[in-house]
């Protein structure tokens, strides 16, 4: 998912490059218009020009209208991602909790905080002393205190 | 939850990178590489004009971030953000910081002047394509634009009028603004963070 908002991104970009070239085209075009109307006045073939001309501003503004959907489309992506994560580092503190075990160090910096979720529960479990800890865990910190820094 | 609400790191979309890079090329490429009055001046200006009508779309229709309504200048805000500035303080902008918002807002100013200027100078570009017609004025263009350039060369400033004044005016106060806009780059980035000069990088994502 994370990949596709990487990919709705560069289509972003590539898309902005051609509406980027249309505007450029349609400036060419409007000033040639200008040009010849200067120049000759109205008559069918300005017209079929100008109608040219006009057709490549609407391209511009209905493909700027389509990088911003591709723009709020990876927007949308990242914030699922963030939020699938956020309920991935809950379902760990949960079993933790459940097994009254402390979080090992490294997944300190993995898991986001929890504590503007729930930290009662967490403290609540950080008081209780563990059923069955094993003795490698013995030296290390309990959740709670873990939460109290965060 | 509103879908083009950016996140609180400053991330600036591919249309605004592109029309801040592309302007800056244009800009630079007619101050310097450029003659003044010259057929390749007066297109890189048209060029110029196009790209910046493509960013002024944007700042009606673009995320939130890039739309003129985020980064409306108050002299409020701005002295609040002096406030901060002097008391060491540093805030998050999703958008442009106010004194930024300043310096967007006289950025174009200037743009526009120079572009709406340059056009009462020079009219249409010229144009040299397709039929013997479109040739021979395209031609004619670009002999009245040569002629135009020798007679400023010969005559001087004078000649220009006032549409000549305003446009040099604002190109001078541009090349001033540009400047001061590099050093509140550097200076905001060594007070909030390299994230500000990094959100404008063309590759960054």
């Amino acid at each position: 998912m994370h990949t596709r908002a990487r990919k709705l991104e560069r289509k972003a970009t590539w898309i902005t490059i051609l509406v980027a070239l249309q505007a450029l085209a349609a400036a060419f075009f409007i000033a040639d218009l200008a040009a010849d109307i200067m120049a000759e006045g109205i008559g069918a073939h300005l017209l079929i020009e100008a109608l040219a001309a006009f057709a490549l501003l609407a391209a511009v503004v209905l493909g700027a209208l389509q990088v911003r959907g591709l723009i709020a489309s990876a927007r949308r992506d990242e914030t699922a991602i963030a939020a699938a994560k956020g309920a991935l580092a809950e379902l760990v503190y949960l079993r933790f909790e459940e097994w009254a075990l402390p979080l090992p160090r490294p997944m300190w910096r993995c898991l986001p905080s929890r504590a503007a979720t729930s930290p009662k529960s967490l403290r609540c479990a950080a008081q209780q002393p563990a059923q069955s800890e094993p003795s490698w865990l013995g030296s290390m910190p309990k959740p709670g205190w873990i939460h109290r820094q965060a | 939850m509103n879908a083009t609400a950016p996140s609180t790191r400053r991330r600036w979309d591919p249309v605004v990178k592109i029309t801040h890079w592309s302007i800056a090329i244009a800009v630079l490429a007619n101050a310097v590489f450029t003659e003044e009055g010259s057929g390749l001046h007066i297109w890189v200006g048209y060029g110029l004009a196009a790209i910046l009508g493509l960013r002024m779309l944007w700042g009606l229709i673009g995320p939130i971030e890039a739309r003129f309504g985020a980064f409306w200048p108050s002299p409020r805000k701005a002295m609040a953000h002096l406030g901060e500035i002097r008391t060491g303080q540093s805030s998050q902008h999703i958008s442009h910081n106010p004194l930024g918002a300043f310096m967007v807002y006289a950025i174009w100013g200037c743009l526009l002047t120079i572009i709406a200027t340059g056009i009462a100078m020079a009219g249409v570009p010229p144009i040299g394509l397709a039929d013997n017609d479109t040739e021979q004025r395209g031609a004619t263009e670009l002999e009245r634009s040569d002629e135009y350039s020798e007679e400023r060369d010969e005559d001087g400033e004078e000649e220009e009028g006032l549409p000549g004044e305003a446009h040099e005016t604002a190109a001078n106060l541009l090349y001033l603004l540009i400047l001061l806009h590099l050093a509140g780059v550097l200076f905001e980035t060594r007070r909030s963070g390299r994230q500000v000069l990094v959100a404008m990088l063309p590759l960054q994502r």
